[in-house]
């Protein structure tokens, strides 16, 4: 149990932080809550009128759709790849694996536009030589274009966080297994995954985050209006806030805002006594 | 008899960890080689000239014919390197543009998140819960979301179309109160008791242990924030109107088709500090992130 004295000093501590954060996200969104209950111009109270609006919006529905199921194929695939990998190199092969998975993170995204588009390109490298001529960068193949190019961006980082979680398991339960008889796979159930679950949360978290920014890349390979396939809420938000429809901009955000709080709430930290997700 | 079966049953046994083994090996080799092989283009590109990589990228380029992987420029210039570094101020301001808002973003950030992550990790409770789990929220938000929110704030102060406008939203970021949060949580409760024996300044302890032992995270998290903003796009789309307030990410997605080796020799200058930076802190970045391993 670690001790809660001094509670307000510690927040002493948060000010500054917690200064901006109001600043600049709170309290004008408190507005936004205000705009999402009035009309065009802020005169009448409209109720839920943008709601309504904002739900049955076709695109609204493709674009939290379509966020969805980025989220819910690229995060595990993403999870699962790097774990594999990350075993491949503690357990052996590919050391020299550590010295450039970063490096795909570190890449511009402008820097590589142009050869993403010179690779996808409906006369691109992939359809040159293998002779075909299906339009990757705009067709329902788009969806795949990005999700392989998020993970080849983020793999190598979550390899580093998953060798980082295996290195914190202490290696005599892996030889103790042995002499127990236990294979490969009984190590990986019954160690190596008990193991790494303090890491699990954060990781979890972080790569929904990452997934949420490959918009870059799809931003600048496909455009504001790119295939129905990865039309995101990025997207959506993007062109209304060009229209400045800012009636759907604040019920959309509002919308979204709950979405994202009932997501993450399982991952709070929780108070004294009881551990959350977090503190496993 | 049982001593041959033994031997046959080791043998087979061998085998097969070799075979386990050559495929780890050829996927780790796969993934070595994946991780590299975009930057080869950019690479090569830089030193051959335009009508060479009109020939070759002509599918890409104008939309007929195909696209071909060049492996070495049968005529070598540098004439791309050239014109990025010495010919074209509009490279010179979009890159130093970038520098500038990079730099101050993360400082700012390191400023701004250290103190509130040590914050958190001391200060328990049902308000740092809630505050925390607000602090969650923020930071998964896409930026779109808060997009107009943002929008508002800046507006209102008059900064728009100004560096102000995208380094004061991005300063608050709560990404790196993430990140140095977990850091500080793996500092051990003793610690912390033996310094509070011989002093009780909170700010003491803060400076003199908890951030010395935290020092890697912070790190961890200043070349993720780097990183991060030399990246940044959405920002300065929307809150940046004269082009040459621009960062580079916006400048060079907008180069003309006609110059495609300046394309990347622009391209190949803006990874250079990334690899730098990549290179010294490779380090840092596996200790910091080792930091986050440890159980709280």
């Amino acid at each position: 149990m670690k001790k809660c004295n001094g509670g307000l000093r510690y927040f002493a501590f948060l000010v500054p932080s917690l200064a901006g954060v109001l600043a600049f996200v709170f309290f004008p969104f408190a507005d936004v809550v205000k705009m999402s209950f009035t009309s065009v111009g802020g005169k009448a109270f409209i109720g839920f009128g943008n709601y309504k609006t904002v739900v049955t919006n076709q695109a609204f529905r493709l674009a939290v759709g379509n966020t969805c199921r980025f989220l819910l194929v690229c995060v595990p695939l993403l999870l699962l790849f790097s774990l594999i990998l990350a075993n491949i190199i503690y357990f052996g092969a590919g050391k020299f694996y550590r010295n450039i998975c970063l490096l795909p993170m570190a890449v511009p995204v402008a820097s590589l536009v142009f050869v993403w588009k010179m690779v996808f390109h409906r006369s691109g490298l992939i359809n040159t030589y293998l002779g075909s001529s299906v339009d990757w960068l705009n067709s329902s193949w788009s969806f795949w274009v990005l999700a392989g190019t998020f993970l080849w961006k983020n793999m190598g980082y979550y390899v580093v966080l998953w060798l980082a979680g295996l290195e914190s398991i202490p290696g005599e339960l892996y030889e103790a297994a042995a002499v127990d008889g236990a294979g490969f796979f009984s190590k990986f159930c019954h160690i190596s995954l008990p193991g790494l679950r303090p890491m699990f949360s954060a990781t979890l978290i972080l790569s929904v985050t990452a997934a949420l920014k490959s918009y870059r890349e799809s931003y600048l390979l496909a455009g504001e209006y790119p295939d129905k396939s990865i039309y995101m809420v990025q997207h959506l938000f993007h062109n209304w806030f060009r229209e400045m429809s800012v009636e759907k901009m604040s019920a959309g955000a509002v919308i979204l805002v709950v979405m994202f709080a009932v997501m993450v709430w399982p991952f709070r930290k929780k108070g004294e006594g009881n551990p959350g997700l977090f503190h496993d | 008899m049982l001593l041959y079966l033994s031997k046959k049953i080791k043998r087979v046994e061998i085998l097969r960890s070799y075979i386990v083994k050559m495929i780890a090996a050829v996927l780790a080799a796969a993934a070595c080689i994946l991780s590299c092989v975009p930057l080869l283009p950019l690479v090569v590109g830089t030193a051959t000239g335009n009508y060479e990589l009109a020939a070759y990228l002509e599918g890409t380029l104008w939309g007929e014919g195909g696209t071909y992987l060049l492996l070495f420029p049968s005529y070598p210039t540098l004439g791309g390197m050239v014109e990025a570094l010495f010919k074209r101020p509009e490279f010179y301001v979009v890159f130093w543009n970038s520098v500038k808002l990079t730099g101050c973003i993360v400082l700012g950030q390191i400023l701004f998140a250290v103190p509130a992550a040590w914050g958190f990790s001391r200060w328990h409770g049902r308000w740092s819960s809630l505050l925390f789990y607000l602090y969650t929220i923020l930071m998964l938000l896409p930026f779109q979301v808060t997009m107009l929110s943002n929008y508002i704030v800046i507006d209102g102060m008059g900064i728009l179309d100004t560096h102000a406008a995208v380094i004061l939203p991005a300063v608050f970021s709560t990404f790196p109160v993430f990140i140095i949060y977990r850091s500080f949580l793996g500092i051990p409760e003793e610690v912390y008791e033996a310094f509070l024996l011989d002093s009780s300044s909170h700010w003491r302890m803060f400076c003199h242990v908890g951030v010395p032992l935290a020092l890697p995270g912070i790190k961890s998290a200043a070349l993720l924030g780097v990183i991060e903003y030399w990246n940044m796009v959405e920002q300065p789309l929307l809150f940046l109107k004269t082009p040459s307030r621009w960062p580079f990410s916006l400048y060079i997605p907008g180069i003309s088709y006609d110059n495609v080796q300046y394309i990347f020799a622009c391209s190949l200058i803006v990874l250079t500090p990334m690899l730098l930076l990549m290179f010294w802190g490779k380090d840092d970045i596996r200790k910091g992130i080792g930091n986050m391993a440890v159980k709280p």
